[in-house]
């Protein structure tokens, strides 16, 4: 029998402070590398029992080793170069990638951390890996030598599509493309460069894919993300009242649904009863096989891993009950 | 003539960041802070951004304190109060968004103390003051107070009026993206008149008005933009296929937003010198399509340097 409401998560978990620290002191010269990865390991450990604890099916390393989703892969990529400050709000700034070259691909970069984790969930849950999604990339970062934005972003599919066919020789069965910046730009052919992307990225690949948008203008994105190469859309609904799903009522939507039923942004844990609400909104229209209940966004910036925990949990728990409810 | 102009932002100098992150932390509203107490440290900051931009006919105070663009004037207007984070336009940029919770008014003078400060600073120059336009500051507001958007509307443009009421600036610019980037015809219309006002307003004393959009699509607005009568209207000529639709509409008085200060690749100086001469006008000023804030400074140090090498070249031809 096919699973229904698959339980999962976005990807990033609160950082641990001890690989802040670590990171710190790495950087200070303090520690080594092979010191800085097992304070990394130990704190993936913590992001995935309490993910198996919480009750999600498919689960993720918890992105620890990530400072900030752009810059690590900007780090790793080649044809990137470190950029100068730049301001995003009071006095918060970020230094802002350069691409100063053709994009190339170096090696695997989120495939030791999938392996570890896949290793020590063993039999206990999936596990999914995800990486920052060309578009993204693109659009984070300043670039000197591409023609123009379009000519960057295809490029990066293409190194990326070596990242997805890395992961996926290696048996991970789940892989996904974090794509925030998608519905930033009003500009309706934005949805024909990313269904190229994301056909050079996910060709030829035997895991599920799917990608992940927030905090956008999500009418943008259809109809034509319903013919993208991919299995699942993971939207983000709690933080704008669950009105996402007008729009695809709209529709015949024949992919699967990442479905945000706890706001990142908020500090009160959402109660069973409040998801389970949610949930049957979404069953209206869809399948219970179709759609993943999941937190809206990466549990990155809730202050503490107990919160993260806390409201993973109330999905776990939304989803039990509705299974047997269901049945 | 073709006049070169900085647009309004500038990216901050090493010792300013460091100096507002250390004394304001990351959250923490500068511009209230500032305004108490570090007049001399503001001082030295101008001078720098006014050293940068050395070589352009007209130029800003980098908008150096400002936290956001809204929060500039919003937090000098009693009615107002700030609220969460929205993201700025398609930028990877974030402000306040401002809550109208009673009548709008300026408290009125803010604006006209920096404007002193980079008079003070630099004697010489021509210089340009910005505030938000009074559709933009209200589309990106929320309005618990005023019965209708048009209403909203004409009293964030009565504020501003106050706010830049014989300010000594020698042009007034009126940010006004959210013309361009969903501009609502019948909304528009029926605030028209009040935009105008404040046009006029810019205008007083001799100084030169400025309605400068960007971030949008001409397409969907150049025909309402005509009819506003600023000496300048700003074009954001980088995004979109906006040249065209401007070469083609006949707009002749244009501050020219030809260079992308949103990334580092820099123009070619003969292309930009082609697309200038293609307006056939006399009455430009160029600059950037936005305030230069969103790249870093050594590459806004660059886009100065080509601004003011194509207004000299262009001045030498004639
Ligand atoms: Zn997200």
């Amino acid at each position: 029998m096919k699973r229904i409401l698959t339980t999962t998560v976005v990807g990033s978990h609160p950082r641990s402070p001890k690989v802040v620290e670590a990171e710190k002191r790495l950087k200070e010269g303090k520690i080594g590398e092979e010191e800085y990865d097992r304070v990394v390991k130990e704190a993936t450990k913590i992001c995935i029992d309490d993910q198996i604890r919480a009750g999600i099916d498919i689960i993720a390393d918890g992105e620890q080793r990530r400072e900030d989703m752009e810059v690590f892969f900007a780090q790793r990529l080649g044809g990137f170069k470190e950029g100068d400050w730049v301001r995003i709000w009071g006095n918060n700034y970020y230094r802002k990638p350069i691409v100063t070259g053709r994009v190339e691909f170096r090696g695997p970069m989120t495939l030791d951390d999938w392996r570890f984790a896949s290793e020590y969930a063993g039999n206990r849950a999936e596990v999914k890996q995800m990486f920052t999604g060309p578009y993204t990339m693109a659009d984070w970062a300043f670039y000197e030598a591409h023609e123009d934005r379009w000519d960057l972003t295809l490029d990066l599919a293409e190194a990326l599509a070596k990242e997805a066919k890395a992961l996926d020789k290696a048996g991970c069965p789940y892989i996904q493309i974090d794509e925030p910046a998608l519905c930033t730009h009003p500009q309706k052919e934005e949805m024909e460069l990313q269904a190229k992307a994301l056909e050079i990225i996910t060709k030829g690949l035997k895991a599920k894919t799917a990608m992940h948008v927030c905090y956008g203008d999500f009418s943008l994105l259809f109809p034509d993300a319903l013919d993208f190469k991919i299995d699942l859309i993971d939207l983000e609904f709690a933080n704008s009242d669950f009105r996402t799903l007008d729009i695809l009522r709209e529709y015949d939507f024949t992919k699967e649904l990442g479905f945000g039923v706890v706001d990142v942004h908020k500090r009160e844990v959402e109660s069973v009863e409040e998801i389970k609400k949610n949930i049957r909104r979404a069953l209206e229209f869809l399948s219970p096989e179709q759609v993943y209940p999941k937190p809206d966004c990466g549990l990155k910036l809730l202050p503490s891993e107990e919160l993260a925990y806390r409201k993973l949990k109330a999905i776990g728990d939304a989803v039990k009950e509705l299974r047997e409810e269901l049945s | 003539m073709i006049l070169s102009a900085s647009f309004g932002s500038f990216p901050r100098p090493d010792f300013l960041r460091e100096y507002q992150i250390k004394r304001y932390g990351k959250q923490k509203r500068v511009d209230d802070a500032m305004r108490e107490g570090d007049i001399e440290v503001l001082k030295r900051g101008v001078r720098a951004v006014v050293e940068d931009q050395t070589g352009l006919d007209i130029i800003t105070d980098g908008q150096l304190i400002w936290d956001d663009f809204l929060a500039s004037v919003a937090t000098d207007f009693d009615g107002v109060e700030m609220g969460g984070l929205i993201r700025f336009y398609d930028n990877n940029a974030y402000y306040r968004k401002p809550i109208i919770r009673g009548e709008i008014r300026s408290r009125g003078g803010w604006i006209r103390e920096q404007v002193k400060i980079l008079r003070e600073v630099n004697p010489g120059m021509a210089i340009k003051v910005v505030i938000p336009g009074p559709y933009t500051l209200y589309d990106l507001s929320e309005d618990k107070y005023y019965k209708d958007k048009a209403e909203g509307i004409a009293a964030m443009a009565s504020a501003l009026r106050d706010e830049i009421r014989g300010v000594e600036a020698d042009y007034v610019q009126i940010d006004e993206p959210s013309l361009s980037y969903n501009m609502d015809k019948d909304l528009f219309f029926s605030v028209k008149e009040d935009i105008e006002r404040l046009v006029v307003e810019g205008k007083k004393g001799g100084r030169r008005s400025i309605l400068a959009t960007y971030f949008g699509d001409l397409n969907s607005c150049i025909d309402e933009l005509s009819e506003i009568r600023a000496d300048y209207i700003g074009v954001d000529a980088v995004s979109f296929d906006n040249y065209e639709v401007l070469a083609q509409s006949g707009l002749k008085n244009v501050q020219l937003g030809l260079v992308d200060a949103r990334n580092v690749k820099m123009e070619e100086e003969a292309e930009v010198i082609k697309r200038i001469e293609g307006l056939g006008s006399n009455n430009i000023i160029i600059s950037t399509n936005c305030g230069m804030e969103f790249i870093p400074r050594e590459y806004a140090l660059k886009k100065v340097d080509l601004l003011s090498t194509i207004a000299n070249r262009m001045g030498e031809s004639k």
